[in-house]
């Protein structure tokens, strides 16, 4: 992975002693709120219902052991001993103190992390796909174009002022892992038929009010003009992207009104221009970041021990190598995912002990790196299948072996009403009674796939637009109310999911999903997961079942 | 209202001439965009408001003195755009002045995106603004003024080994 | 928020060294404690507690002060669910009370 040289190193520091400055202004008093909040978003820093939350970035979720034994040292010090790891890679804490805020930033400037650019209306942390560079069958590891935009948007000077925020994703792979159809851009690397590296360019999906599944605006762009590609979509956001409304001043909205042609034809004016200022990397400078993600160097001649361990094991290991073990394009290796799903557990969260124990196990038996996913578990990506076994009980013994990775209680949901400020309704007590409803491993596989994303208001950080099963949660009368929706995806088949119709109250909302889940065992093919038998089936066959009395 | 230029030093404020006003050129004086294109006065800038399209004056812009941006609030970034593109594409060389509801914390992005001067209200915090426009030793991509980008100064070192 | 209700209010802000959750007690002071809050039933004497919570003082030691909806004659407590968290916790973690 990356590893700064003294002029990264140098910057983030610099960015950690500018805020310690800050804070220290608005604490005397020098600074107002007003002036002072858009600053403190630059630095991830948010005020939420119980404290404040601050947004650590991990670029392109990839971490060092090293950094995740950090940032478990920073849970225990600063915060109430555990982290939660969110839809776009990061890991938040919940319950900081402004005054200790930069103390934090030191510390993590000690293990090269930041949290520049996390919130605010600026370009955020760039997401790829969580097995960038150890699935088979990749054009080239996202994580090297993700590194040249982190560095080109970092303090970028004409576009930290936005008209909103700006989230970008990068895949380099035909399966969509990251959910690139639903970013400002998404960029979709692959081999034109020369064989030659290109971009794809998708712009303007998004979640939330409205959201949007992003065209393609940009077709086999050659990878060495991607920087001044993203100048111009940039530009034209900044200088036409509307500023009189938040809720319409994403980039989605601007591509909407123009339609996706006369949008283009702008974007090729100022591309047209931007394409010969000198803002592309110079090929060195590509060469000298694409060194860092060079394969590791894996042991050949390692024995493949799946089929062996299928045979031996005991139904506990095989129930884990089953859901959490994927192929892995180095022969012997195997990509280990770790469920942060525990049953009736909180999506997403992490304690100190056990992100310790994590980065501890990644240092032995994972060339010494984590990668966090968009679907709020995390990933040992080189793991010798050989270390299998010992990799389980290491997982076992701290609790996170659930093998649930992609079945129903697999959830995805946003902090909700617990946590955040802008909540409507709580989130998290709804996926734990969901995932207690559908605890029995044998149900759960039977079911199959099946990706519930749960949202406690219409900002969507839950993603609930891109679930099979959404929920969005709402506020009717002050009474917490469930809308649900079916037949969202991420993937790169990426739809947005339709509303099944009226809401559901806290009490029923379990039963409405139990009912959908078996209105599908109903009427499935043989073999056809969720997704697909609700394509197949559209709404009506759901909206009976589950609307039947009213 | 003081004028200030990069140093932060005091420099000389600009009039900014209403459309309506008779000019008297003993002063740097700039007007609007519209004043400007609706009549040809010598030794006049310009004031850009945030949504200025500068093709129509693309033709002057090189040879001016003074252009002035307004900001109209800090969170509104158009004028880093236009200063960016006043300076990279229509060859302006003179002294571009930030008007308006920036804020200290901006000033290091205003320098780079070609920024030479700022006018601020009575109560500004100039201590702020100076440090912030020095404080950080480089950045990853800078787009006008002379210090060497990241990348830039990663090629010399490459270079010398 | 229903800010057009007539139910007595109470005023709440977050503590701007470190995020607590405090409200606007006796005196001018802020007490993380909602048994101390003022209960306001007048909507005049709220606008007079709403104006000097939001004084320049007062906005140096809390951050947005905002009146809330109380319900409860005797023992008042938050009336919305959302302050009924920000009282007592996220509920997803009872062993992170408050209180």
């Amino acid at each position: 992975m990356y590893s700064y040289d003294t002029f990264d190193q140098t910057l983030v520091e610099q960015r950690a002693a500018e805020f310690r400055a800050q804070v220290a202004r608005r604490l005397s008093g020098d600074l107002t709120e007003e002036h002072f909040r858009p600053l403190r978003l630059l630095n991830g820093l948010y005020l939420q219902l119980h404290a404040y939350m601050l947004r650590v970035a991990i670029p392109y979720g990839t971490l060092s052991s090293r950094q995740l034994h950090m940032l478990a040292d920073i849970a225990t010090k600063y915060d109430r001993g555990y982290g939660h790891f969110t839809t776009r890679q990061n890991i938040q804490y919940n319950w900081i103190k402004l005054e200790e805020s930069p103390d934090i930033l030191d510390d993590l400037a000690a293990v090269e992390m930041h949290a520049i650019q996390t919130s605010g209306n600026v370009i955020r942390n760039v997401t790829a796909d969580h097995f960038a560079g150890v699935i088979p069958n990749e054009a080239d590891d996202p994580r090297i174009t993700c590194e040249i935009i982190r560095q080109w948007s970092t303090l970028h000077p004409e576009f930290s002022f936005l008209p909103r925020k700006f989230k970008i994703a990068v895949t380099g792979a035909a399966e969509d892992r990251a959910a690139i159809r639903f970013h400002d851009i998404g960029i979709r690397i692959r081999r034109d038929t020369a064989g030659v590296l290109v971009n794809d360019i998708y712009v303007g999906g998004g979640m939330g009010r409205t959201p949007f599944v992003g065209p393609l605006v940009r077709e086999s762009l050659p990878e060495s003009e991607l920087l001044s590609y993203l100048e111009a979509v940039l530009r034209v956001y900044n200088r036409y992207g509307r500023r009189d409304n938040i809720y319409k001043a994403r980039i989605k909205i601007l591509v909407d009104a123009l339609g996706v042609d006369e949008f283009s034809r702008q974007i090729e004016l100022e591309f047209a221009q931007t394409r010969v200022e000198g803002l592309d990397l110079p090929q060195e400078e590509v060469q000298r970041i694409r060194a860092f993600f060079a394969e590791p160097p894996y042991e050949t001649s390692l024995p493949s021990e799946l089929a062996k361990h299928h045979e031996v094991s005991t139904p506990a290991f095989h129930d884990w190598l089953r859901a959490s073990v994927l192929p892995h394009k180095a022969p012997g290796y195997a990509i280990v995912t770790i469920s942060l799903k525990p049953i009736g557990g909180i999506p997403g969260d992490a304690s100190t002990q056990q992100m310790h124990a994590i980065a501890s196990l990644a240092e032995r038996l994972s060339l010494d790196e984590i990668r966090v996913t968009h679907e709020q578990n995390l990933v040992l990506p080189h793991v010798r299948q050989i270390d299998l076994h010992e990799v389980w009980k290491a997982l076992v013994a701290e609790g996170l072996a659930t093998p649930n990775v992609g079945l129903v209680s697999d959830i995805i949901s946003c902090p909700g009403l617990d946590y955040c400020s802008l909540a409507n309704a709580r989130s998290i007590p709804i996926a734990q009674r969901i995932s207690e409803r559908f605890a029995e491993l044998k149900q759960q596989h039977d079911i199959g796939p099946l990706k519930i994303k749960i949202s406690g208001c219409i900002n969507g950080c839950g993603h609930h637009h891109a679930g099979h099963i959404g929920i969005l949660g709402v506020d009717r009368k002050g009474e917490e109310f469930y809308q649900i929706m079916l037949g969202g995806s991420g993937d790169e088949t990426a739809s947005i999911g339709e509303l099944l119709g009226p809401g559901f109250s806290s009490d029923t909302v379990v039963d409405a999903v139990a009912n959908v889940v078996k209105t599908y065992l109903d009427l499935r093919h043989p073999g056809e997961i969720f997704l697909y038998a609700v394509r197949r089936l559209g709404l009506v066959p759901f909206k009976e079942r589950l609307y039947a009395r009213s | 209202m003081p004028a200030l230029d990069q140093t932060g030093a005091v420099t000389a404020q600009w009039h900014v001439a209403s459309d309506e006003e008779d000019l008297d050129h003993l002063r740097s004086t700039i007007v609007t965009l519209a004043r400007f294109l609706s009549k040809s006065e010598p030794d006049v800038g310009l004031l850009l408001s945030p949504d200025a399209e500068l093709d129509p004056v693309a033709a002057h812009l090189g040879g001016l003195k003074h252009i002035g941006v307004t900001f109209s609030t800090f969170k509104d970034g158009r004028p880093f755009s236009l200063g960016r593109l006043l300076r990279s594409r229509y060859g302006f060389r003179g002294d571009l002045r930030a008007y308006g509801a920036f804020i200290p914390d901006q000033g290091a992005f205003l320098v780079r995106c070609g920024f030479t001067s700022f006018e601020v209200a009575d109560g500004f915090d100039v201590v702020a603004l100076r440090k912030n426009i020095n404080h950080f030793s480089n950045a990853y991509q800078q787009p006008h003024g002379t210090a060497a980008s990241i990348v830039g100064l990663r090629q010399a070192r490459g270079a010398r080994l | 928020m229903a800010k057009t209700s007539s139910a007595p209010k109470a005023i709440t802000a977050n503590r701007l060294q470190d995020g607590e959750v405090v409200y606007l007690a006796a005196n001018g002071v802020w007490s993380t404690l909602f048994a101390d809050a003022v209960i306001v039933a007048d909507a005049g004497n709220l606008k007079a507690l709403l104006d000097s919570a939001s004084s320049r003082a007062n906005l140096n030691e809390v951050v947005d002060p905002v009146a809330i909806d109380t319900a409860g004659h005797d023992f008042p407590s938050p009336a919305s669910l959302r302050e009924k968290i920000r009282l007592r916790g996220p509920t997803v973690r009872p062993d992170l009370a408050r209180i």
